[in-house]
């Protein structure tokens, strides 16, 4: 797992050598293609994070014996998963400046990452939902008889116990979102997808610079979804084979 | 039977009536059970024993009548549910280990959460406990890398760790092979020597017979006889417990 992230970090740190090495025009544009990737995995990072949680409470919403909260947990994944992304971001984007107060507007990048939040949020609600579903009832029986609380038992229970069979597909989802944080730019955010329609548009060489855009998209999937895995080995203790 | 004049009362159910749907699977239960005692709960399948058993902590709540532990009354207050969870332990048929927790994290994760015990001390109670089982040295193994009579040995520890004042026991050596059964009942029998109070629903005759003070016959959601062990076994007095254990001498 450390050795994942490190390698993430270090090829966000230091890829700018090796590209700058490379002819024209890529080479030139060594520093915003790295600028591009860096902006695109904090994006990444931060509307996942935030969308694993929204995934947590939202399942756990559509779970839930009080109705009303059933209902718009129902609502809210019907809504995301049936309308575009990006009509989403483009609405998040747009509609902010006139529904938040003047004090709470929303960057350029602000926005892209709740639109993307919130999208990947719906799809791990039903992952995260599925993973508490198959915790199996005697689990909860007996943390109740041991005198845990409603709290505890989540917390110490259910939730390590669903999140081992909810991973593969979280994991899932978040490869997706490496590459759905490309949407973006429509929105003006200068992340990776947007660097090089930039370079492209400059130098009128759409094939040396897409491939090298494509290549390091590749190369984050590759370190997110290593990640993810030698995480899922961690968790995936205590299980028959 | 002991003198229950001189015993304190523990568990105290009163007229405890339970549906399940359509089903009337407790009819007006009133039972007392005594400190120190041990209790063997016996019948057959679906005659409410188990049932009877869950609604002591509340996984199952009962309908109607009332149910006192140690003087505090069980209902939908979670103060009382917490404090009566706290001392009845229970060992489930199917043992329940917490399956991503190490044997020794399942014995001690209740001391820590629940009676706020330090780490190092909640492990050194739980490694105690695990010896006393003959399982100190599976104790960084996962539940699923034990055989089924070591689990529930486990899980005896595990309830134990509470330091409860009555462990219920419901059907503990049903799911296991027949030649773990009898590891389980070793633990069992080493414990109702120690004191502590125990009811223990189960098909082991031999156990109820054996290690019991008190035995007590369910069937169709009722207390048919409540004698000691010697008398059911001799003299049945009630109808369905002579065909009860008729079909039970057959087999």
């Amino acid at each position: 797992m450390f050795a994942a992230m490190i390698g993430l970090l270090l090829f966000l740190w230091g890829m700018a050598i090796p590209l700058s090495w490379a002819p024209a025009p890529i080479g030139p544009a060594a520093l915003e293609f790295t600028q591009g990737a860096r902006t695109t995995v904090v994006l990444t990072i931060v509307s996942g994070v935030a969308g694993i949680v929204i995934g947590i409470l939202a399942g756990l919403g559509k779970l839930s014996s009080f109705v009303p909260l059933r209902w718009l947990c129902d609502f809210y994944v019907w809504l995301i998963r049936g309308t575009p992304l990006l009509l989403q971001i483009l609405f998040v984007w747009l509609a902010s400046p006139q529904l938040l107060p003047d004090a709470m507007q929303l960057s350029d990048f602000g926005c892209a990452a709740v639109a993307l939040a919130l999208n990947i949020g719906a799809y791990n609600t039903e992952c995260v939902r599925a993973g508490i579903l198959a915790v199996p009832h005697g689990q909860v029986e007996a943390a109740k008889a041991l005198g845990l609380s409603g709290f505890q038992r989540f917390m110490d229970i259910v939730l390590p116990q669903s999140m081992r069979v909810a991973l593969p597909a979280l994991a899932n989802n978040l490869a997706s979102l490496v590459k759905d944080s490309s949407l973006a730019y429509a929105i003006s955010v200068v992340e990776l997808t947007m660097i090089g329609y930039r370079v492209q548009a400059s130098s009128y060489q759409p094939i040396p610079v897409f491939l090298t855009t494509a290549i390091i998209y590749l190369i984050l999937t590759t370190a997110f979804t290593s990640l993810t895995s030698a995480l899922e080995t961690r968790l995936d203790v205590g299980r028959k084979r | 039977m002991t003198n229950q004049s001189t015993l304190k009362p523990l568990i105290e159910a009163r007229k405890v009536e339970k549906h399940f749907g359509a089903f009337h699977a407790l009819k007006g239960v009133t039972c007392t059970f005594y400190e120190g005692q041990v209790t063997a709960i016996i019948g057959p399948s679906g005659s409410g024993k188990s049932t009877f058993l869950r609604t002591l902590n509340r996984l199952e709540a009962h309908d109607s009548g009332t149910i006192r532990i140690d003087g505090i009354t069980l209902n939908d207050e979670l103060k009382n549910l917490d404090a009566i969870r706290r001392e009845v332990g229970m060992v489930f048929q199917n043992f329940n280990l917490f399956s991503h927790l190490t044997i020794l994290e399942n014995v001690s994760l209740a001391p820590i959460r629940v009676r706020k015990l330090a780490r190092a001390q909640a492990h050194a109670k739980a490694l105690a406990l695990l010896d006393r089982v003959g399982l100190k040295d599976q104790a960084h193994k996962y539940p699923v890398q034990l055989s089924g009579g070591q689990q529930q040995r486990v899980a005896i520890a595990r309830a134990l760790a509470m330091d409860p004042k009555v462990l219920l026991f419901d059907e503990p050596t049903s799911a296991l092979d027949p030649e773990m059964v009898n590891e389980v009942l070793a633990v069992m029998r080493e414990l109702a020597h120690t004191g502590i109070t125990m009811l223990v629903v189960t098909h082991e005759m031999g156990f109820a017979r054996e290690v019991a003070d008190r035995l007590i016959f369910f069937d169709y959601g009722a207390i048919l006889e409540d004698t000691t062990p010697a008398a059911f076994f001799n003299q049945p007095t009630h109808a369905r417990a002579k065909a009860f254990l008729s079909q039970v001498r057959s087999n």
